[in-house]
């Protein structure tokens, strides 16, 4: 048996034991987490999560290099209804750690690629999502989450030259999506219309999430 | 040494024989001149000076030097020392040997040179003189380890096991108790084991056991130890102990197959003929395996091992619980690991039902059948994979497919898919396909060794040997890229691509590599002589025992006899139609197919040879300059860095006045090593039939019909030989008359002929042999050979051919046809060049067309030679 232990996280230290030949996963939750309600003072107690759930999946990350952008590709192909021209791939590979695969269980299945930019009338650098998107069997585990999370701690972490703000574009009837990043506090700013010249609707807005002071943002677990 | 020279010449001498050990052979040279320039007929020197020379590739120089050396000094055991040196150095192990008794003739008592012979003998297998240069080596120097353990094994070599168990006795008595010292532990134990191996041939296990015991505390492979003495246990019946100690050693590793056959040996519940257990046995095994797998949780093997013997619904729960667990689990290999059940009749048909099963709940659920948990997203598409491969054994072409793409739709970043979708094309038919797909899963991780072998294989399969090349050296050292596979005695490779070639009927290049894969095994073959030393300084003998053995049965190994066959059939080919003027590749190529997969192909050869031509342009200008480097960098040219290819297209190899003849060369090591294989003599037969040596080709026949009366080849040479035979002019010569008289002695005694005229037994033949396609045409190859005017009922007999569908419970589903393309391909080329009937051959390919809808070579309507999507054409390499 493998155990893996996670980082305690800030609102409570849940210590799991992923037995990973039956996928079941099994926590120990203190029981003194205040969300408890069956709260049974002083005593651990066993959980048994059903998979498919937010925390229990184990996720790990790779950078996009030559060998193995053809992941990424097949990735885009099967998640995105446009086709990237090289441009995109370019971008990719040459935004070193802010474009990351994830897998899981030895699987690409999904990722997020970043392109930084300038911002217009000077000061400061902002990072534009270019896509991110996790394959639809695996959605809905926390692994969209995990990209997300893990790049805007990587904003965080860049004090020099600083990232003030993180934007995207998403097709207005794209809910999930939209749902997703306002769970991180994204704002719709902005709508364009006739964004997409082959996609219906054709119109977008404009997510963005604005990073105040780099140290006092909040990242959402 | 150097004996008949004064004081100051004597040491120049010696500074020779130094410079030579040491590789100074600058230094030699200019020593040999100052002697011969007192002495030019000096003949030691002048053998030392030639044995130097050899050194320094000056080869003719060397052997005329040391030729004259020993002609002017034939007493001198220096002087035949360095001609046996001299001709081992070219690997003329007799000359040698001759050469090396000579020298102990004058000088018998010389250990370097009896050491020298010892190992010669023991390469050339001459164990009668290997046992007595040992037996001199102990006596003049009985207080060597080696020596003893020398004798020892060349007894054991001489197949005289027991003999060489007293001689290590005699040799353990020459030991303190004490022995051995610390760091003499291991080689010690090693001789120990290996007595009791000796013990064990020489039929005493009784003994052998003893002695394993009572040296249990020296032997240092614990391990070993307990194998040894668990198959020890059972060959002296003592089965109640042999259980404990495989116990013992299941316990250490519960994943061992061999301690689990070990352990059932033990209880009495070992398979017995091919007929399977009893149901008492099964019984029995049953509770065996379910307490082995309570008391090893972890192990697969013992959840494996029961779905061997379990039959009906036994079988189907332990099936199920099996599958469930490793598709959950993620286990690409899982389908390799139940193929083998396949074979057991009605258990295709079970698997094929728990698997959809699965694949069914999870598709509702979310989970297994009976689970309570919702399974993670890859048991689905594992599942998938699963069974695109059940169905892909099973020949539903069309349903593996659906099912593999189903998977690539759920997660189209899994490699192993495109790779298992790679290999259903090719099973169906489409190569072309089969390596595009290869290609794609190459892209997807670009430093992954297997999957560009992989592609490469499918590559050659499809015939772009160009794009192989390139793509199999993405993988080798940069700089030296071709001959880096050579080295690395890239087999497979070269057998592959000589197929390849083959196909496009590049007799050349394709006899080219056949041969290189012949050279290996000459190679591996002389590999073998350093261990000769190695092994007995090391004490591996166990291991160098091993050794000896797999050498001896060296060229029976599959890859040598694929390589040989292949190599034969160039000459065979090279013989029936001798060089014309030389016709553009591609025309060859592409000849013998049907017209719009003609211009199909040329396309796909054109663009996709360009860009490898491109590269190889490329390539050149690299080689030289890397070249011109080299050179520079050593101007005195001292060193050959690069052996230029002087033959690359292997024309020189084909050229060869007598094709015939060098096929009888490579058929004589088939004959030798794989005397059992049909094919040897199939091939035996179209050489000798050729070169009209009617014994020899009759021989052939005969060992045929011994291996396989009914074989469709052997019925068609069978009549073919005494079709010849009856054709002969008559006989002149009193030579000819006695052959012909053996063959008509033979002929009254082969039943198979039962004194019939031959159209007679090919009609009884074909009357037996009815149902199936390859007899039939055999048969009808046969009629059109007795009776050209009969061809139209010739081809009849083929065209009149039904597929019958496969029995129930095999491993291939109920209802396909038997006939697989391999074989409807043969017929079609049979049709086409031997009955000459282009109508029927078109017709032929449209049924198979029908038949096997994906297969290139037919024009299958689900063909890439008909749907030509742009996904199907492999892209290119990039690095
Ligand atoms: C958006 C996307 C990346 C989310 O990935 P994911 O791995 O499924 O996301 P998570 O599991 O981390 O979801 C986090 C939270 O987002 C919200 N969310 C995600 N998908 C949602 C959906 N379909 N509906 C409502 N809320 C959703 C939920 O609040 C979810 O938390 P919960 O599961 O605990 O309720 C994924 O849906 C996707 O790949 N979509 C297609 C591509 C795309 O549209 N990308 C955005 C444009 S760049």
């Amino acid at each position: 048996m493998r155990y893996h232990i996670p980082r305690p996280s800030r609102f409570f230290f849940p210590v799991f034991i992923r037995y990973r030949w039956t996928r079941k996963t099994l926590f120990f939750v203190p029981t003194l987490d205040l969300r408890d309600t069956e709260c049974v003072g002083g005593h651990w107690r066993l959980v048994e999560l059903k998979m498919g759930k937010s925390q229990d999946v184990q996720v790990s990350f790779d950078t996009v290099r030559e060998k193995n952008l053809m992941q990424l590709k097949k990735l885009n192909l099967s998640i995105f209804p446009v086709t990237y021209q090289d441009k995109f791939y370019t971008d990719a590979l040459s935004s070193g750690d802010f474009t990351k695969l994830a897998y899981y269980a030895d699987l690409c299945v999904g990722s997020i690629a970043c392109r930084l930019e300038k911002k217009e009338g000077g000061g400061g650098v902002r990072l534009y999502i270019m896509t991110l998107g996790v394959l639809a069997p695996y959605r809905r585990m926390g692994i969209g989450s995990k990209l997300l999370r893990k790049t805007l701690e990587q904003c965080e972490q860049q004090t020099e030259s600083p990232i003030m703000e993180v934007y995207l574009h998403v097709q207005t009837n794209n809910d999930a999506a939209i749902e997703f990043y306002k769970k991180f506090n994204f704002e719709i700013t902005e709508e364009i219309k006739n964004y997409y010249k082959h996609l219906e609707p054709p119109d977008c807005f404009v997510l963005s999430k604005t990073l105040v002071s780099p140290s006092k943002t909040k990242v959402p677990q | 040494m150097g004996t008949s020279l004064p004081p100051k010449e004597a040491n120049l001498f010696k500074v020779i024989v130094k410079s030579y050990e040491t590789k100074q052979y600058k230094k030699g040279l200019k020593a040999s001149d100052n002697i011969l320039k007192k002495f030019p007929e000096h003949g030691e020197t002048l053998a030392m000076r030639g044995l130097t020379l050899n050194c320094m590739d000056r080869k003719a120089e060397a052997y005329e030097l040391v030729r004259r050396g020993v002609k002017n000094d034939l007493k001198s055991h220096v002087c035949w020392h360095v001609y046996g040196l001299l001709y081992r150095s070219d690997r003329e192990y007799r000359e040698a040997i001759k050469c090396y008794r000579n020298a102990l003739r004058i000088d018998p008592e010389n250990i370097q040179i009896l050491r020298d012979l010892s190992l010669l003998q023991a390469q050339m297998r001459d164990m009668a003189g290997f046992v007595e240069t040992r037996r001199q080596l102990l006596t003049i120097k009985p207080s060597h380890r080696a020596n003893w353990i020398g004798f020892a094994i060349a007894h054991h070599c001489n197949y005289d096991a027991a003999m060489a168990v007293q001689i290590l006795e005699a040799y353990e008595g020459t030991l303190e108790d004490d022995y051995p010292p610390d760091n003499e532990r291991y080689e010690h134990s090693e001789m120990l084991l290996y007595k009791v191996t000796l013990l064990q041939e020489s039929g005493a296990p009784e003994k052998a056991l003893a002695e394993l015991n009572s040296k249990e505390s020296k032997i240092v492979d614990k391990v070993g130890l307990k194998e040894l003495r668990a198959s020890l246990l059972v060959a002296l019946n003592r089965l109640g102990e042999a259980e404990d100690v495989y116990r013992y050693l299941l316990d250490m590793n519960p994943d061992n197959y061999g301690y689990y056959e070990g352990l059932q040996k033990c209880l009495g519940l070992r398979l017995q003929g091919t007929d399977g257990y009893t149901p008492e046995q099964v019984e029995k095994l049953v509770e065996l395996y379910t307490s082995l797998r309570a008391q090893y949780p972890k192990s697969s093997a013992a959840k494996r091992i029961p779905l061997d013997f379990l039959q009906g619904s036994q079988f189907v729960e332990a099936a199920k619980t099996y599958i469930a667990f490793f598709l959950s689990k993620g286990v690409p290999s899982l389908f390799s690991d139940i193929l083998p059940l396949y074979d057991q009749r009605g258990k295709a048909d079970v698997l094929e039902e728990i698997v959809l099963q699965i694949e069914t709940s999870l598709k509702d659920t979310g989970s297994l059948p009976g689970g309570s948990y919702v399974e993670p997203p890859p048991t689905l598409m594992w599942t998938l994979f699963l069974l695109a491969q059940h169905y892909d054994r099973r020949r539903l072409y069309g349903k593996a497919l659906e099912k593999i793409d189903e998977a690539i739709k759920h997660t189209p970043t899994a490699i192993d898919l495109y790779l298992v979708k790679g290999r259903i094309m090719k099973h169906a038919g489409d190569r072309v396909a089969a390596a595009a797909l290869a290609d794609e899963a190459r892209s997807m991780d670009l430093a992954d060794r297997f999957i560009n072998s992989e592609c490469v294989k499918r590559l050659l399969q499809a015939d772009l040997v160009d794009l192989a090349e390139k793509t199999a050296v993405l993988f080798t050292k940069d700089g030296d890229q071709h001959n880096n596979l050579f080295d690395m005695q890239c087999m497979w490779y070269e057998l592959a691509s000589g197929d390849s070639y083959w196909r496009k009927d590049m007799l050349g290049k394709a006899l080219k590599n056949y041969l290189a894969v012949e050279k290996h095994y000459t190679d591996m073959l002389e590999d073998q002589f350093d261990f000769h030393t190695y092994c007995l300084r090391k004490m591996t003998l166990r291991a160098y025992i091993r050794m000896l053995k797999f050498e001896d049965t060296l060229h029976s190994h599959r890859f040598f006899c694929r390589a040989a066959a292949a190599a034969i059939r160039c000459y065979l080919k090279r013989h029936d139609t001798p060089p014309k003027s030389s016709e553009g590749e591609e025309e060859i190529a592409v000849a013998g197919l049907p017209p719009n997969e003609r211009k199909r192909l040329r396309q796909k050869m054109r663009k996709a040879e360009a860009k490898a031509k491109k590269a190889a342009e490329e390539k050149a200008k690299e080689d030289e300059a890397l070249a011109l480097s080299n050179a520079k960098s050593n101007k005195k040219g001292s060193q050959v860095t690069k052996q230029v290819d002087d033959d690359p297209d292997g024309e020189k190899l084909l050229q060869v006045s007598d094709p015939l003849e060098q096929a009888i060369k490579y058929c004589k090591l088939l004959q030798e090593n794989s005397s059992g294989a049909l094919e040897t003599h199939l091939l035996a037969f179209d050489i000798y039939f050729r070169k009209k040596k009617i014994l020899l080709a009759f021989q052939a026949v005969k060992k045929q019909l011994k291996l396989d009366a009914s074989n469709p080849n052997v019925h068609r040479n069978l009549i073919s030989f005494f079709n010849m035979v009856d054709n002969l002019p008559a006989a002149e010569t009193p030579g000819e008359k006695l052959v012909r008289q053996v063959i008509a002695v033979e002929r009254d005694a082969l039943s198979i002929l039962g004194n019939q005229p031959l159209l007679e037994v090919n009609r009884a033949f074909l009357e037996a042999n009815k149902d199936s396609l390859l007899h039939r045409a055999a048969a009808a190859e046969v009629l059109a050979l007795l009776s050209p005017e009969s061809k139209e009922e010739a081809v009849k007999i083929i065209e009149d051919s039904v597929n019958p569908p496969v029995a129930e419970g095999g491993a291939i589903a109920a209802g396909v046809g038997e006939w697989v393309l391999k074989d409807c391909v043969a017929v079609h080329k049979i049709l086409l060049t031997v009955m000459k009937d282009e109508n029927a051959a078109s017709r032929w390919r449209v049924r198979m067309a029908d038949l096997f809808p994906y297969s290139t070579y037919f024009v299958g309507p689900k063909s890439s030679a008909v749907v030509e999507a742009a996904s199907q054409v492999p892209s290119s390499v990039s690095k």
